[in-house]
């Protein structure tokens, strides 16, 4: 293989699993996703004039040519709320405590995701990186029973501590945020905090996956045993 | 005569069971290297040092002494949770053993009723009403194998399955042990650790004894009295760790010989079928065909390499002998005290590997029942502890 096809591949493989274009994409995936609600929206929008205005005209009422003016100039202004207006999922806090355990680590990435513009630089970073953690997980939960002690720890730390730590440093006014009172700084007491839930996420992540690990290793173990004889 | 299959070689034994491993005796078993031992009592050393700068009233004194608190939580819940599970194994053993056991049960009522010994005048004719002669009893009996082959065949392809549950048994059993063993070594670093912190924090407060008597006080009353609790919390949870990962040991050397004895009673088996076909010939020049027999006689000579060889040697043998001997039958009886004894053995064994097991069981049970004690207090400070989010100093070093 030619030294040009070694760094053409090595370089898709780190734009495949890099984490920080990792990051890129998903703020890309973010756009294209919300530009794809607002061309929808501006769609129907389109539909509903082009098809509501003649229909008007027709059956109840001509319009005549002012008629048709304001009907223009209400579609522009409508289209252009449309494109406005935020699009994605808005999500509440108070929905994630009961939100599918399934579609949870999603959702609080999405949560996560709106909130992290009022932290400080470093703790947007660790929100960052929790958002690829849930991804991670994502998968791993889709088997995972509701009922499960994983599956309740996994909850409880995303659906209801992290919140709970992100909304208590929301409340902290702007002007207090950094160097607080009484020596605690809620700036630096967020990074902590984001930090142990990163790091939480990484093991509950390992012990979901120890299961599997397991029966892996167990298999393999066992096809020797029985194949290429004891010890 | 010389017997056809003389069955020796099986000797099963029932290993003894685990011993109580005392917390005073179950630190330094795991060997851990000097490169990662002098880094932990660097870190320990660290510490000491800067417990000691530190005001004994500041809330940084106290967060320290938090630290020592938690020493060691993550790696004793980790291990106190491998625990539970390895405490369900044995239990889980002896209930396969009865699996392995009523098949085992089930193929000795199959052969005694096929034992030519419990067949009385096997060579006489039989006689219409008492009287008329007709057929031959011996022929009969012959036959009779041909409709109980099917029924073997299944028992022997059940044990067959049984004996791969235990292999797979066994196979868990490996990995359950290479992880414990793993968390056997992070629990000994942390000992390592806590002694280490025990002695540097004892020769500090007796160095700042003069000067700061309050500060060495503090430091006595706090640091050191909960460093030796954490020391004893982590000794007992790697007494109990030990004591399960000799269990698993138990477990699997039990499964090893139940194995054996699965093995070789199949084998028996297999081989007086053999007899039968060749003492058919012999008597009454009949041909009995064993279809199901012979596939799997095949198959079980596969598998057990070393008992299919003895199989061949023994064919040619009894082939020798059943054409030579005087009293063929005779030597299928061999052939079926064989299939007895190595059943018998197996009965022998699984009662002393039971008896190995429970001992081991309730002591495993007492043990992991006082280290519960323990592990309810890490937790309750695990629950408090929460507020302290930094990370652990003593982390064990990979």
């Amino acid at each position: 293989m030619r030294s040009e096809d070694v760094l053409a591949r090595a370089e898709a493989a780190l734009q495949r699993h890099g984490g920080q274009s990792r990051l890129q994409q998903r703020a890309i995936r973010r756009l294209v996703n919300s530009g794809k609600i607002k061309a929808k929206r501006v769609l129907w929008l389109s539909l509903a004039f082009l098809i509501g205005v003649p229909a008007f005209a027709m059956l109840i009422s001509p319009i005549g040519i002012m008629g048709l003016v304001l009907a223009v100039m209400l579609f522009f202004g409508l289209a252009l709320a449309a494109i406005i207006l935020p699009a994605g999922l808005r999500v509440d806090p108070e929905r994630l405590p009961t939100a599918p355990l399934k579609s949870l680590p999603l959702t609080t990435e999405v949560w996560l995701a709106g909130q992290r513009r009022a932290f400080p630089p470093p703790a947007q970073r660790l929100a960052d990186s929790i958002g690829v953690k849930l991804e991670q997980l994502t998968p791993q939960l889709q088997a995972l029973d509701e009922k499960e002690p994983a599956a309740l720890e996994i909850r409880r730390l995303i659906a209801d501590e992290l919140p709970e730590l992100v909304n208590g440093y929301l409340r902290v006014p702007d002007h207090l945020r950094r160097d607080g009172l009484n020596g605690m700084s809620p700036d630096k007491q967020l990074v902590e905090g984001l930090n142990v839930v990163e790091s939480e996420l990484q093991r509950m992540s390992e012990q979901i996956a120890s299961g599997d690990l397991q029966r892996i290793a167990t298999q393999s173990r066992y096809l020797e045993l029985k194949y290429q004889g004891m010890e | 005569m010389a017997t056809t299959v003389e069955d020796a070689g099986l000797t099963l034994t029932a290993p003894d069971p685990v011993p109580v491993v005392a917390p005073a005796k179950a630190a330094g078993l795991v060997p851990i290297d000097d490169t990662k031992k002098s880094a932990l009592e660097e870190k320990a050393e660290a510490f000491v040092a800067e417990l000691v700068v530190l005001d004994a009233n500041s809330p940084e004194f106290g967060k320290k002494v938090d630290q020592l608190v938690n020493m060691g939580r993550r790696e004793i819940a980790d291990a106190a949770g491998q625990s539970n599970r390895f405490l369900d194994r044995p239990v889980r053993a002896m209930d396969q053993d009865s699996t392995v056991g009523a098949n085992l049960a089930e193929l000795r009522r199959t052969i005694e009723d096929l034992d030519p010994g419990k067949k009385d005048d096997l060579f006489t004719r039989k006689k219409l009403f008492g009287i008329i002669p007709y057929g031959s009893k011996l022929r009969d009996y012959f036959d009779s194998y041909k409709s109980s082959q099917g029924h073997i065949a299944s028992i022997l392809s059940h044990l067959a399955s049984g004996k791969d549950e235990l292999l797979k048994d066994n196979a868990a059993i490996d990995v359950e042990r290479q992880t414990l063993w793993a968390a056997m070594g992070r629990l000994e670093q942390m000992i390592l650790v806590s002694k280490a912190l025990d002695t540097k924090l004892e020769t500090s407060a007796a160095d700042i004894e003069i000067n700061d008597p309050a500060k060495a006080k503090a430091i006595r009353e706090t640091a050191l009295f909960y460093t030796r609790q954490r020391t004893q919390d982590l000794l007992t949870q790697m007494a109990v760790t030990v004591q399960g990962y000799l269990a698993l040991d138990l477990v699997k050397k039990n499964n090893v010989e139940l194995i054996k004895g699965v093995d070789r009673a199949s084998t028996t088996t297999v081989s007086a079928l053999r007899t039968a076909v060749t003492v058919a010939q012999a008597l009454v020049g009949q041909k009995l065909v064993l279809d199901q027999i012979t596939a799997l006689n095949t198959t079980t000579a596969n598998i057990i390499d070393s008992t299919g060889e003895m199989l061949k040697n023994q064919t040619a043998r009894i082939h020798e002998q059943a054409a030579s001997s005087t009293i063929p039958v005779e030597t299928l009886q061999r052939a079926f005290q064989n299939i007895y004894l190595t059943m018998d053995q197996i009965d022998t064994f699984k009662a002393k590997a039971l008896i190995s097991m429970k001992t081991t069981v309730d002591t495993l049970g007492d043990e992991v029942e006082k280290s519960k004690g323990y592990i309810a207090r890490a937790e309750g400070q695990a629950q408090a502890a929460i507020e302290s989010s930094a990370p652990n100093p003593f982390a064990p070093v990979e």
